[in-house]
């Protein structure tokens, strides 16, 4: 009946860490037939889901999980092994706040490029300008070098741009906690507005959140096995797991 | 497509404005880096470039400036090539976009450079004799062509080699340098011995800028079968790299 945002099947991903990085030509002559030596660390094995349309969706897992892993494949930075991933509709990677911003340029400047970067033409950013201007409370410092904002400022600024890209799908990555108490309200109570209406899919560590907002939840444990189900359950298997792995620590 | 677009125009827009914003002169430096070098070669070597074949300074002022600026060009372009998806790291690492639009951005900066620097080209022209012809013209524009293909078809290698190589940057610099000496930008082309005049007439660089010159100041097209040769060598380099690029770029952010 709904239909798929993001499907997700046989997803594998393994990375090869070199041990002693060769990455100087000088290293390549001073001794050429030493073998590089690799330790391979299986982010995600065989990972299979599906996100509804409009559907809250969110993963956790303790670090090194593969939680990033996932979330840039979806984005298309990384490649899977094998596996395929479906997207219906445009997806927008919120995995850091104001990609290429450039503290040289100003405000205006970063906007557009951060706009253009995140899937916007230049048209519809110029359209959006004032909303974005107004949503992260900047108004007069549009043509300010960013340099000169504080860190809240540029976050801000990124955050206003990427949620007024339109998009059909949302990448976050721990993005919610930005900014000082009473902007912070201004996104919790944005994502309240959008739920429903946009896919989402959130990554995150802070369990009250995940609760509040999720639809359902995706863990990844440490062993490559992983969980799909409502947020509740999820988040008691997760907090178990963690227990168990104290004790035994 | 048209948000392809705009992403490279959007690129080239920040790399220009990144690299002349807050100094005094702004794009001006554009202009100055190889006019002072045409500066101090011209005062070191105008002296004897009548012993060596040229009618008057003016004419060996034309000579040495547009090898200059057609070298800057080439130079630039495999320099900023190779650079390209280094330097967009942070980007990359974040979104996921046709990465070639990087490296395209970046190539384009040489060749907006480029453009530039004519202009102080036809100022000097203003002084000297130039007898461009419309055929010469074309020739021109076909030999930059030419060399445009060059760099992208080598970009497409160095871009992805410098990730997991670091050294490269170096090496090619260096490489550079002795180019620049074996190109027969300062010199005629006469005074080198016959048994190395080889390197000389066979560089493609050397080639490039003789064709370039010629083009110019004497209307002739010269070099035609060489530069036929070398175009059609960079196409087969570009698909060739196109593809390498293409096989290899998905795996490059696992690398930075």
């Amino acid at each position: 009946m709904n239909k798929k945002a993001i499907e997700v099947k046989g997803v594998s991903k393994t990375f090869r860490l070199p041990l002693t990085r060769k990455v100087t030509v000088q290293s390549y002559f001073v001794n050429p037939f030493e073998r590089q030596e690799y330790r391979t660390f299986r982010a995600l094995q065989n990972v299979n889901f599906s996100v509804d349309e409009g559907e809250f969706f969110s993963v956790i897992g303790r670090n090194g999980a593969g939680k990033s892993t996932l979330l840039k494949i979806l984005a298309g930075v990384y490649e899977q092994d094998s596996g395929k991933v479906c997207i219906n509709g445009r997806i927008v990677p919120f995995l850091e706040l104001g990609v290429g911003f450039q503290p040289e340029l100003t405000a205006r400047e970063n906007v557009y490029l951060n706009g253009v970067l995140l899937g916007l033409t230049r048209k519809e950013v110029a359209k959006l300008f004032d909303e974005i201007i107004e949503f992260s409370e900047l108004k007069g410092f549009e043509e300010v070098p960013i340099k000169n904002f504080s860190s809240g400022m540029t976050v801000r600024l990124g955050f206003s741009v990427a949620i007024k890209t339109h998009a059909d799908i949302m990448l976050l990555d721990e993005v919610l906690a930005v900014g000082d108490e009473h902007f912070q309200t201004k996104c919790y109570s944005y994502f309240k507005s959008i739920k429903g209406k946009k896919t989402i899919v959130y990554v995150s560590h802070n369990l009250v959140a995940v609760k509040q907002f999720s639809d359902r939840v995706l863990y990844l444990d440490e062993d490559n096995k992983y969980y799909v189900g409502p947020p509740d359950e999820m988040i008691q298997t997760y907090a178990k797991d963690v227990s168990t792995m104290d004790q035994t620590n | 497509m048209g948000w392809t677009w705009d992403l490279y125009s959007e690129l080239v827009r920040t790399n220009f404005k990144l690299k002349y914003r807050g100094s005094i002169l702004g794009f001006l430096w554009v202009l100055m880096r190889p006019f002072v070098t045409f500066l101090t070669l011209f005062v070191i070597f105008s002296s004897i470039s009548s012993a060596q074949g040229f009618s008057g300074k003016s004419e060996y002022a034309m000579y040495l400036l547009i090898g200059l600026v057609v070298f800057t060009f080439i130079n630039e372009g495999i320099i900023e090539g190779m650079n390209s998806l280094m330097q967009r790291s942070g980007i990359i690492l974040k979104i996921g976009f046709n990465r070639f639009i990087a490296l395209a951005s970046s190539i384009t900066m040489a060749l907006i450079n480029f453009v530039i620097n004519l202009l102080i080209v036809s100022v000097v022209a203003v002084t000297a004799d130039v007898s461009l012809s419309a055929l010469s013209g074309v020739y021109l524009v076909f030999v930059i062509l030419t060399a445009l293909l060059m760099v992208l078809g080598i970009s497409f290698f160095s871009s992805i080699m410098l990730i997991r190589l670091r050294d490269l940057s170096h090496i090619v610099e260096l490489l550079m340098q002795l180019v620049f000496y074996a190109s027969a930008i300062f010199f005629p082309i006469t005074i080198v011995p016959e048994r190395w005049r080889f390197i000389v007439e066979y560089n493609p660089i050397a080639v490039f800028v003789q064709a370039a010159r010629e083009a110019i100041t004497s209307g002739s097209v010269v070099r035609f079968d060489y530069v036929i040769g070398a175009f059609i060598f960079s196409l087969v380099l570009v698909v060739m790299g196109n593809y390498f690029f293409q096989r290899n770029v998905k795996k490059i952010a696992e690398f930075f």
